[in-house]
């Protein structure tokens, strides 16, 4: 008898998850946690735990962590709505045994902790890059959301290398205008100077093309 | 009173003149002072005006010379007073004419300065043609004949220094000179035509060869008028523009006007315009309130619109004391339309700017919502899926057995459209990828969908987004609606500077109804200057087919 601890914070996907845990010969549900410091609290060793990624009051893979330095014996598999590549690694290289999207067929969420159980590795669909980022969050904080466009076609040409007077030139402008609407830039940005304003310019994918 | 000092100087003057008529003829001694009076009457006009009062006193005091030779004279003379006279101005009238201009040109002094500069150049061009025309009259020609050529020289002199003095600009010095080359040019031309025939004719023994000749030569040198004009006006315009806008120039300039994507580069062109039309180098535009820094040597004009600066023309006239009055002018003129060059431009950049902005925030938006979707019914549809999964192991009814299906199916629908229609899934990858990853979703379950991609370089963000959605909608229409099992999938850039996009599908055809999908596309394909059409194709299923520019706003 495999024994399965699962932790995710919505009841719907608990309760289903649980469910099905508990409809499975050879799974037994030993604990149910909706949040990482219920899941801590927990006494009763599982063999293999679901856990979710995202937890109110922390991160899954941390949890994870913690749990295996309890129990060194642990499998475990990280269960998300995400399935963006950096999460993948992440979890893998903190040593979780699996990764599965919420949405995989519940048979094959029954499957993966088998497979987790026996001690191999699970990569689910979806995290083995068929969806990736197009199951896409709530949208990524973007820094340069401030900006309107007649900002970001200086700071496109600024990521570009080109010195002021250039980009005036460029854009048909006065080095002055092009100069207070930096500086304007800057503010709305919350940064102190160019080249901070370049860096977030540059990571907002800017320059490229 | 200056006015009226010249007038007498000019009475003083002209009184050895008015003494000399005996009868009807003149004495030779008497005509030598008929070119003098002239600087008295030019004397009244510049102290009347009150321009350079300094010019007029030393033209006043030149129109005293006669009366002054004949008092010179007077002492040695008895009642041969005219001889005396006349031997006099024969000894003198050189040196006299000398010591005049040296006045002239102390009267008229020197500025730094091209105005300054050019009216002294004339003064002393017109000086050496009168000395020199005074010298070989004084060693050739008789008294009386020189004291004509005298008087001649002396009215041009004054005639000439009035209109130096007037004048408040002058044209540069070489366009004159090309005017004598291009004169000197024709009547060289009908000389040579004139000589040739004269010789010609003489040889052939035709009648009258001399009047022959000069009618040659006059034809010629009108039939060459036209060309020698032709050559003045072009070699003038490259020097210092045409004054206008050909026909020709509008044309050159204007031609490739519909491949401008930023409407910005109408201003390179309308800078393009005042340097062909006024002659300038170096012509440049700035768009806004603030002022540009000016290059040393520029010159730079604000550009108003009902009172408000819109931009400031820039000008480098290649020349330090700054723009020919003539271009100048020209520039004034103009000003008023460049400035509405300018608003326009300005404001489709504004618009320009707008549609963006929207544009983001309407991604932003998009995503917003697709996001929520995502992360809130997400989880719903799973925790259902592995509920109902779990009863239906447990006790099965055929509403479980019919609702685990559909719920999968849902949770594939969730899936496609967070996929599908977000451009988050471009945020970090390029657009092959994110497509095969996007295939790979639908890919399966006894269906084929098959992707071509031949894109030759990186498209602008906008477009990729739009060629993303185009394939997610084309390839969700052929599996909902037309029910196909196979569809195939080709983007490829053309030549012609478009991105092409065809979604075929062995579908069920028929006519097909565009949807919300389907038309929001259309009308991005539209902004983005494409467009998207949908129809039946002739084996069966339907043809999906946008084009999309890929130049823009990369």
């Amino acid at each position: 008898m495999t024994k399965v601890m699962v932790v995710d914070d919505h009841p719907i996907v608990l309760s289903g998850l649980s469910a099905l845990v508990e409809s499975e010969d050879g799974l037994e549900l030993v604990a149910a946690a909706r949040t990482a410091a219920e899941a801590r609290a927990i006494t009763t060793e599982p063999d293999v735990a679901v856990l979710d990624l995202e937890l109110p009051d922390g991160d899954g893979i941390e949890l994870g962590t913690t749990l295996k330095r309890t129990w060194p014996g642990l499998r475990i598999v990280m269960l998300t709505m995400h399935a963006d590549d950096q999460a993948v690694i992440r979890s893998l290289g903190a040593g979780m045994d699996g990764y599965l999207l919420k949405d995989s067929d519940p048979e094959d969420v029954l499957a993966a902790i088998h497979t987790a159980a026996r001690g191999a590795l699970v990569l689910g669909r979806g995290a083995s890059g068929a969806v990736v980022a197009a199951a896409a969050s709530a949208p990524r904080t973007d820094a340069l959301a401030a900006l309107d466009a007649r900002d970001l076609e200086i700071l496109e040409l600024l990521v570009q290398g080109l010195p002021t007077s250039q980009v005036a030139a460029r854009l048909f402008l006065a080095p002055k205008t092009v100069r207070n609407r930096v500086s304007e830039m800057l503010t709305k940005l919350g940064v102190a100077s160019r080249d901070e304003a370049i860096a977030l310019g540059q990571a907002g994918g800017l320059g490229r093309s | 009173m200056g006015v009226v000092v010249a007038a007498v100087a000019t009475g003083f003057g002209a009184l050895p003149l008015l003494a000399g008529f005996a009868g009807s003829s003149v004495s030779t001694g008497a005509l030598y002072g008929a070119g003098w009076p002239a600087f008295g009457v030019a004397a009244a006009l510049l102290l009347d005006r009150g321009t350079e009062p300094r010019v007029g006193w030393a033209l006043a005091a030149l129109a005293l010379v006669p009366a002054a030779m004949v008092v010179i004279a007077l002492p040695t003379a008895g009642d041969t007073v005219w001889s005396r006279v006349e031997d006099l101005w024969r000894a003198a009238d050189v040196v006299v004419v000398l010591l005049t201009l040296v006045l002239l040109a102390w009267a008229m002094g020197y500025a730094p300065g091209r105005t300054q500069r050019r009216r002294l150049f004339w003064l002393l061009v017109w000086s050496a043609v009168v000395v020199g025309t005074v010298v070989v009259a004084d060693s050739t020609l008789d008294a009386r004949a020189e004291a004509v050529v005298l008087t001649l020289g002396m009215w041009s002199l004054a005639g000439l220094v009035t209109r130096l003095t007037i004048a408040s600009e002058f044209r540069p010095v070489d366009e004159p000179l090309v005017d004598v080359v291009a004169v000197a040019l024709i009547l060289a031309i009908g000389a040579a035509v004139g000589v040739v025939v004269r010789l010609a004719g003489t040889r052939a023994g035709i009648p009258a060869p001399v009047p022959t000749a000069a009618f040659a030569a006059v034809m010629s040198t009108a039939l060459a008028w036209p060309a020698a004009a032709w050559w003045r006006r072009s070699w003038l315009a490259r020097r210092y523009g045409t004054g206008t806008l050909t026909p020709a120039d509008v044309a050159s300039i204007t031609a490739d006007l519909h491949h401008l994507t930023d409407p910005r580069e109408l201003l390179a062109k309308a800078a393009e315009m005042v340097a062909a039309s006024s002659g300038h180098p170096e012509v440049t535009l700035v768009l806004g309130m603030d002022s540009p820094d000016v290059p040393p040597g520029w010159v730079d004009h604000p550009l108003l619109v009902g009172g408000d600066r819109v931009g400031t023309l820039l000008l480098n006239p290649d020349d330090p004391e700054g723009p020919e009055p003539r271009q100048a002018r020209l520039v004034e003129q103009l000003l008023p339309t460049v400035a509405l060059v300018c608003r326009a431009v300005g404001l489709a950049v504004e618009a320009e700017h707008a549609r963006q902005d929207v544009a983001r925030e309407r991604d932003a938006e998009r995503a917003r919502i697709l996001g929520d979707l995502h992360d809130g019914l997400g989880p719903v549809l799973a925790g259902m899926s592995m509920r109902v999964q779990a009863e239906l192991r447990r006790s099965p009814t055929p509403l479980l057995e019919s609702l685990a299906p559909e719920l999968a199916e849902a949770r594939g629908d969730l899936r496609r459209i967070v996929s599908g229609l977000t451009p988050l899934a471009l945020h970090d990858s390029d657009l092959a990828g994110a497509l095969e990853r996007l295939i790979a979703t639908f890919d399966g379950d006894g269906r084929q969908v098959e992707l071509e991609i031949a894109v030759e370089h990186p498209l602008p963000r906008e477009v990729t987004v739009a060629v993303y959605r185009s394939v997610a909608e084309g390839i969700t229409n052929a599996l909902r609606h037309g029910r196909a099992s196979h569809v195939a999938v080709r983007v490829a850039t053309t030549v012609a500077g478009h991105v092409a996009v065809d979604v075929r599908d062995d579908g069920v055809g028929g006519p097909i109804a565009p949807g919300v999908g389907l038309t929001s596309l259309q009308q991005r394909a539209e902004q983005l200057g494409g467009s998207l059409a949908v129809r039946p194709h002739d084996e069966g299923g339907v043809l999906l087919h946008v084009q999309l520019p890929t130049k823009g706003a990369a």
